[in-house]
Order: C-alpha cells, then structure tokens, then sequence
C-alpha cells in the first residue's frame, strides 16, 4: 500500500463530477414529483367529474 | 485414524482466526441483534468455508457463480426493498431529494481517498461505493467492476449499516450546536394521489436509464418493487415481495458470500484498510447531508434541523429513527421523523443512482 498523489488528484474529478451529477439527477426528478403532482391532480379531478 | 485426524494437519492459525471473525458476526447478529438476517449466515458460513479441505467452498461456490456473479441475488433483493418502501414522504415534500444527494458526498470523498493510498481504480470505486449504505448496490458495484475485494467491501457495508446507530449520532455531535439539534420543523403534508405513487416509480426508472444507464438494473428493480406495492392490485405480489423473496435472497445472499472470506483473500492488510475507509466514508456522507442542511439555513427563512441531512444516507428505516430519537433526546416535543423519513428514501433513490453514475464514469475505464 503505497500513497499515491498523482492517482488522487485525477481522481478529484470523479469526486466533483459524481456529486455535481447526482444534485442534477435529483433536480430532474424533483421538478418532475412537482409536474406529476399537478398531472395526476388533473386526471384525478377529472375522473371525480367523470363519476359524478 | 489418519482419515480422521488428517485433516487437523491441514490447520491454519489464519483459519482459527477467520472462525472468530464468523463467531463475532454471529455475536453481533444474535445478542447485538445487528443485520441479523444477513451477519448470521455470513458468520456461520465463514466458519464453514475456513475448514480445512471444506467442501462448503465448493457448494458456495455454485451458489456464487449463480446469484453474486451475474449480480441477480441483489437485483433480485432489490424488488423486495422496492416493495418495502413507502415514498409518501417525499412525495409530499421532494425538496428533500436534495438531502439525499448531499449525503453522497462521503462515495466520492472516499473514492479519492482510496486512490491516494493506492487502490487501483475500480477496487477505489466499489470500496467507495460502500458509503451508499446498501449492501445490494455495494455487491453489484463492486461485481460489475470485478473489485479484488468483494468480500471485505461487502462486509464492511453489512457492518456500517448495523453500526449507524452509534457513528452517525458520534458523527452529528461532532458538528452541530445543541440548538440546531433542536430546531424544530412543521409537517404539513401535501396530498398525494394514487396516481403520483404508480407514475413515480416508472417516472422515476425512465429518467435514471436515460441519465445512467448503468443504474437502469438497481434503480428499474427497485421501483418495481414500488410499483407492485403502490398499483394497489398485486396486494400479494407485493407482500411476497416484501417478506418470501427478501427473506429467502437475504439468506442465500449471506451464505454465499461467505464463500468470499476465506483466509488467504482475507486476511490481508488491505482487508484493514477497507475497513477503515468504509467508516471514512459513512462519517463524510453523514457530515455531507449535515453541512448541506446548514448551508439551506443561511439562505432560507423556515430553518432546517441540520440532523435530517444525516438520514439522506440510504440506511432505511434506521438513520431516520436514530434522527427522530436524538431529536427528541435534545427536546422531547421535537418530531422530526417524518422530515427524517422523506430524506432517508431520497437516500435510498440518491445511493442507487450513485452507483449508477460511479459504473458510468469508472466502468469504461476499467
């Protein structure tokens, strides 16, 4: 088991890439829990309208 | 009598080591009541597997080739975990999908770290990836990009995840004030709809196999599992799910990969040094989720108690609980176990997709 600085410091870029990627995905998926809330809202007050 | 006692000769100090190592997994498992359904059958089968000439090895090994090697025993687990899930929380708040991704940051803090002392790429990663708290996304990452060191990895993760109740309130302390562990946060839930609870999980499997294709496996099996809990007509699918399927994986999951902790591979240096960066890395998720939940405080107007950051690592229900009960240890009127609850199953999304994305980038490479 050896230190190896040089393998580190090109690793650095997974670590910011990794992260960054992750914080994009969950944006992603959050504005897309908000659009589904607000679709299903629409076709649920519709099928109560439908039923009544 | 040479038949008898010829295999005595065979003997090794390092075998009479790794049957402590099992009888302390046991220990943990039965008196500890830690992981017991999976450090049970790993301890036991680690004993077996470290006699000498044992033919337990052999019958494993099938075992091994057939669920482990081809990464089927934890997609399969994963259907189960799906099923168990229950996303209202999140839904109802998704804003908390940011915790879970704050709570990744010890993967790739410790991805670094591992390449400083040494690790080859791909052993970096799939020891890296046991920050994910999820022992199935731990085996698959590590299989997929064939680590040297599956075994310790999966270990390390099995262990971690039992020991959340002691790191991450070490870990909390160490960086907030008892008045941030005190700020209490108002539950108003929103209504979800059925019909949100079905899209999720299919939403939610289409954009990860469109950003990572790597996680479309994990994540496409997980929120089946969601699927079959949430469509409300596979009432008996999803409780098969639950408890038949998870169980019967859980079990042969744990016998099997004690196929893998046989002294030779073992007992080595680097078994330590896994070890120890596994903690690095359940230690910098915890701090990760925590300083995020700080960093929201300077700017937004409704506080955030900094300790439901720490929940964004994926150990499902348990980091939530622990969250809950420090919380109400500081104040006994503070509950904060639904806000807990929503960032520890944007965990569980966050720690799939981690994976994901450490095949994306490292998987080419190796």
């Amino acid at each position: 088991m050896s230190i190896n600085i040089g393998a580190f410091i090109s690793s650095l870029k997974y670590m910011v890439e990794g992260w960054l990627g992750i914080f994009i995905v969950m944006g992603i998926i959050i504005a897309c829990i908000y659009g589904l809330n607000k679709v299903s809202d629409r076709i649920d007050s519709h099928a109560n309208q439908k039923d009544s | 009598m040479s038949q008898i006692f010829g295999n005595f000769a065979d003997l090794t100090v390092q075998m009479v080591i790794m049957w402590i190592i099992g009888g302390v997994m046991i220990y943990l498992a039965i008196k500890k009541e830690m992981e017991p359904t999976l450090l049970l059958p790993m301890g036991f089968g680690c004993i077996l597997c470290n006699m000498p000439n044992s033919g337990m090895v052999h019958t494993l090994q099938i075992l091994f080739q057939a669920g482990v090697d081809n990464e089927l025993f934890p997609l399969l687990l994963f259907i189960g975990i799906g099923a168990m899930i229950d996303f209202g929380p999140l839904l109802a708040d998704p804003k908390l999908l940011l915790f879970g991704a704050a709570a990744q940051f010890g993967i790739f803090f410790t991805l670094s770290m591992a390449s400083l002392f040494g690790f080859e790429l791909r052993d970096a990663a799939s020891i890296a990836i046991i920050g994910a708290a999820d022992g199935p996304t731990s085996i698959f990452v590590a299989q997929t990009l064939q680590s040297n060191y599956t075994a310790a990895i999966i270990v390390a993760a099995y262990s971690y995840m039992a020991l959340v109740p002691i790191v991450q309130p070490f870990c909390i302390r160490l960086v907030t004030t008892k008045e941030e562990r005190m700020i209490r946060m108002d539950y108003t839930p929103g209504k979800i709809t059925q019909t949100t609870r079905i899209l999720f999980p299919i939403v939610v499997s289409l954009i990860a196999s469109l950003v990572a294709p790597d996680s479309a496996a994990l994540v496409g099996f997980l929120m089946f599992g969601n699927l079959l809990r949430e469509c409300g007509v596979l009432r008996s699918l999803s409780e098969c799910a639950q408890n038949v399927l998870a169980n019967l994986v859980s079990l042969l999951l744990g016998l099997t990969v004690a196929v893998r902790m046989q002294a030779e591979s073992f007992l080595v240096p680097e078994t330590l040094m896994i070890l120890a960066l596994g903690l690095v890395a359940f230690m910098f998720d915890t701090f990760g989720g925590v300083f995020f939940g700080k960093f929201l405080n300077l700017f937004s107007k409704k506080k955030v108690n900094p300790m439901i950051g720490a929940a964004g690592i994926s150990a499902f229900p348990m980091s939530s609980r622990v969250i809950a009960k420090m919380a109400r240890e500081e104040d006994p009127y503070n509950f904060i176990l639904m806000q807990a609850a929503g960032a520890n199953v944007a965990g569980q999304v966050a720690s799939v997709i981690a994976g994901g994305l450490i095949l994306a980038m490292i998987g080419p490479l190796v």
